[in-house]
């Protein structure tokens, strides 16, 4: 009787310690999410993207057993491509600036140990050049004839706080247009007598005035029908 | 041993065995979120008179508002029924909504005057101005709107409420919002002490506001929010082709978030107008058409952008640009639209949700309509509504009786 006394007593210790573990050790998880502190328009929709020298902030979150957990007590380490560039209790947050690299983008890894138990997570945060867009808003860029076509000139990515940052140039054909703040262009089109003349180059550019090397030049066509 | 107590120490082993088994199998719930199952399947100076001048409007929403009558275009015929194109706004907006209850059509001008579309010239709800709009979301019922406007760094929040005619401001610490289920509450993440920041739940009927702490310290970078359940809120990162992005679903009772699509460069996923249907696409030119359960409603055989898409559980009405070599050569889709370097044509269908059948309701750039690139669609009964990205100005689809 006392053998079997023994037998059970380990065999609900044992079920205890399971039962104990399974609901302690559910298996950490860390989140990355990111975002370029660089110019866009305030009504774009996508994913802003870090050009050289653009601050980028990166933020972790965790959960255990899939849900959200409080993470200001933990040590947190941050990489990039693979050095530790900042670390700290509870540092959810931190930031670096992105640089041109052959690799084209930057690699992201966080760790933590949350109830005794490892968790990274990596991300690749993509490196690009500023991006310079004409909007043309016209069915394949095809303009009527004799109309005035307006053409908007608007910078992405560049390193800069607002719109007032920004010089806007422009060149139609070889004609030199005034440069200057203003991102609009109104261009009268003309009735064009041969096929050569149906197709308009516009050439815009745009260059951050606290930035000189931040300059994009941009060869647009439209044509004229 | 006697055989009773082999029994007991059987019985003992099995109950053991079993617990290790749902250690194992059930608290699966703990898969890697990256591992979370996919739940859906499947002039030159040569031409005469070509000469530009520069302008002084930094605006993206076109020129100067002018008056303009209203413009229906001729019907269009689908199979059975008649459908017609109007212009309902008097000018370019920045945003618009409609009413669900009285079919209503509110829209902010460019200078953020509030305007109702009328038969006939459009009326004032209230001319005073609210510069830089960035994101307007009429509510639920389409009474109130959420617009945020101001400085791009800490934009301003506040709710415009269409029965009162008047501008309600949210609290300035807040970052971003959406709204709740109803038009009493917004989801939104506010600064909090400690730099830290929360996601709250802001009831919109008590005064001064009932702020509700939901997370105490919430770090979502460039993601926007969509309410799916009156616990559920989508947490979707912005796309690019050249980054992956991930969707989750937060549950704001239990704190319980889990990735509810597979992480994919360009994903955008969003939910129709009643969260009955949702359009999902991921680079290069993955369209899909989404049940509730993030599986896929029906196959639709063309290929388009979710913010061009509207629907109910019963039909889905999509816009498709005609060309759709967009989606591949030398193109970076969603970015190039996004960024307007691409403005689309394009032809309007209705997906009925049961049958899987397809169907044209309105060919743009044709006898009947002109030239559309259609965007913020949205439905409302027998109406389909959209912003032009060619003038900026709220269009309906409307069926004839």
């Amino acid at each position: 009787m006392r053998q079997f006394t023994t037998i059970i007593t380990l065999a609900l210790a044992l079920f205890i310690a399971l039962l104990t573990s399974a609901h302690a050790a559910g298996t950490p998880q860390l989140i990355i999410t990111w975002k370029a502190n660089n110019y866009y328009p305030i009504n774009f929709e996508g994913r802003a993207l870090p050009s050289p020298t653009t601050p980028v902030t990166v933020s972790v979150e965790g959960t255990v057993d899939g849900k959200l957990i409080d993470l200001s007590k933990t040590d947190i380490s941050w990489y990039k491509d693979g050095d530790r560039f900042d670390i700290g209790t509870g540092l959810k947050e931190t930031s670096f600036n992105a640089e041109d690299t052959d690799a084209g983008s930057h690699f992201i890894r966080v760790a933590a140990t949350i109830n005794g138990a490892p968790a990274e997570q990596t991300v690749r945060i993509p490196v690009v050049t500023p991006v310079a867009v004409l909007e043309v808003p016209y069915p394949d860029k095809t303009v009527p004839a004799g109309s005035v076509a307006n053409l908007v000139s608007v910078p992405y990515f560049f390193n800069a706080a607002s719109i007032t940052d920004f010089i806007f140039s422009w060149q139609i054909g070889d004609l030199k247009q005034n440069t200057g703040s203003d991102n609009l262009l109104a261009v009268n089109v003309g009735t064009p007598y041969t096929d050569d003349q149906r197709t308009v180059t516009v050439n815009s550019y745009i260059q951050n005035r606290n930035n000189p090397f931040e300059i994009v030049k941009l060869l647009t066509e439209i044509f004229v029908k | 041993m006697t055989r009773r107590q082999i029994t007991i120490l059987l019985i003992l082993f099995l109950i053991v065995v079993g617990v290790i088994a749902y250690a194992i199998f059930f608290r699966g719930g703990v898969v890697p979120l990256e591992q979370a199952a996919p739940t859906e399947q499947p002039a030159t100076g040569e031409i005469q008179g070509t000469t530009g001048t520069t302008g002084t409007t930094p605006t993206e929403n076109g020129t100067a508002q002018t008056t303009t009558p209203p413009t229906t275009f001729p019907p269009a015929a689908g199979a059975g029924d008649t459908y017609v194109l109007k212009k309902l706004s008097d000018g370019p907006v920045v945003g618009y909504w409609t009413s669900k209850n009285s079919n209503d059509v509110y829209y902010l001008t460019n200078d953020g005057y509030v305007m109702s579309a009328k038969e006939g010239p459009d009326t004032d709800v209230l001319k005073q101005e609210v510069k830089g709009v960035m994101r307007l979301e009429g509510s639920p019922s389409g009474s109130k709107a959420l617009v945020a406007f101001g400085n791009a760094a800490s934009p301003q929040w506040a709710v415009f409420d269409a029965q009162d005619k008047a501008w309600r401001p949210l609290p300035s610490n807040v970052i971003t919002a959406t709204w709740g289920i109803s038009d009493d509450g917004v989801v939104a993440t506010t600064r909090a002490a400690g730099n830290n920041v929360a996601l709250t739940y802001i009831t919109l009927s008590k005064t001064p506001y009932d702020i509700k702490t939901i997370v105490k310290d919430f770090r979502f970078n460039s993601v926007t929010f969509a309410i799916k359940s009156i616990d559920e809120l989508y947490i979707m990162e912005r796309p690019s082709s050249l980054a992956q992005s991930h969707v989750w679903l937060l549950n704001l009772k239990t704190n319980a978030l889990t990735q509810v699509l597979n992480p994919a460069n360009g994903l955008t996923l969003v939910p129709g107008s009643n969260n009955d249907v949702l359009f999902r696409f991921y680079s290069p030119n993955n369209f899909a058409i989404l049940n509730r359960s993030l599986s896929m409603a029906q196959p639709f055989p063309y290929i388009t952008l979710p913010q061009k898409c509207d629907g109910t559980s019963a039909a889905a009405y999509c816009f498709i640009p005609k060309n759709n070599s967009l989606f591949s050569s030398g193109n970076s889709m969603p970015d190039d639209y996004l960024m307007k370097k691409i403005y689309t044509s394009d032809d309007l269908y209705r997906l009925d949700l049961t049958t899987g059948g397809d169907r044209l309701i309105l060919s743009g750039d044709s006898s009947n309509a002109p030239a559309l690139d259609a965007q913020n669609v949205r439905t409302r009964g027998t109406s389909t509504y959209f912003i032009n990205r060619y003038d900026n100005y709220v269009y309906a689809v409307q069926k004839t009786q």
